[in-house]
């Protein structure tokens, strides 16, 4: 396991380092903005990975809720995988708003813009702050029944974020993906989106990863805490 | 043909910059947190 995540992170880098070397001397700059366009090659792999972390934070809640009581085991490594599926979705979309914060100060001259995909996108990150708010303050069974519905009930602005450019009108350019006509990118940029997209995947996997075997031992620090102390009762 | 070599765009450094620093500090914690994971599992 020590190896392959050695070789994961050795394969994740050089992803990234062609990834940077495509995004920015091999593709063309945009007709219209220039060398600005380029932002879209970090901005749009973030969306992608907090899409992936925060549905893996949906079926990771899901399962939790479902063999909580029936095994105990699954459930909790379930649930570890929630919570650092939910931070590193936390992380991606920051470095979403903040990206397109600054794509946004250099094209349309401010930062923000109470817009609605802007605006959607703000909620989706203050609701997974609150989870993880709610599991830094609060310990227990209950906590991570109420964090798993908490995650159920706030999966439902990544649907609402995704159609907000599609249902309102709004000023966030139409989408790269599945936008219909006038939208998308030229094929000679693609090669730097599909780059950055796989590298910063690859990132996330192995990072989550990490995160997630730190959590075990964690919860296994935590059980033997609580069987000494029962043993001392 | 671009003239300039991108790396001198201010927004697109701040933009990249911005990207890898979040990351990193994310990285941080995470090494924080297994550093203590361990400590306490060997206790």
């Amino acid at each position: 396991m020590k190896v392959f995540r050695w070789l994961w992170a050795a394969a994740t880098l050089a992803v990234l380092a062609n990834g940077f070397r495509v995004a920015m001397y091999v593709v063309p700059a945009d007709r219209d903005q220039g060398d600005l366009s380029r932002i879209l090659y970090y901005h749009v792999p973030s969306w992608c990975g907090m899409a992936i972390f925060f549905a893996l934070n949906l079926i990771c809640s899901i399962v939790y809720l479902a063999l909580r009581n029936r095994n105990k085991v699954i459930a909790l490594k379930a649930d570890a995988l929630a919570l650092t599926s939910a931070e590193m979705g936390v992380v991606y979309c920051l470095i979403g708003m903040t990206t397109g914060s600054i794509w946004g100060r250099a094209a349309w001259g401010i930062w923000w813009t109470w817009d609605a995909r802007l605006t959607t996108t703000l909620v989706l990150w203050l609701i997974y702050v609150a989870y993880l708010l709610l599991r830094r303050f609060t310990s227990g069974a209950e906590m991570r029944t109420l964090a798993a519905v908490l995650a159920i009930f706030g999966y439902a602005d990544v649907p609402i974020v995704y159609m907000s450019t599609r249902w309102w009108r709004t000023q966030h350019p139409s989408p790269v993906f599945f936008g219909g006509p006038n939208s998308g990118l030229d094929p000679s940029m693609l090669p730097a989106l599909f780059w950055n997209m796989a590298g910063w995947i690859m990132w996330g996997i192995l990072i989550v990863s990490l995160r997630y075997s730190a959590e075990i031992r964690a919860q296994r620090a935590q059980e033997k805490a609580a069987v000494a102390a029962l043993e001392v009762a | 043909m671009n003239p300039v070599n991108p790396m001198f765009h201010r927004h697109l450094v701040a933009a990249y910059t911005v990207t890898w620093v979040f990351h990193l500090v994310y990285l941080a914690y995470v090494a924080w947190k297994w550093r203590e994971a361990k400590r306490s599992d060997r206790s």
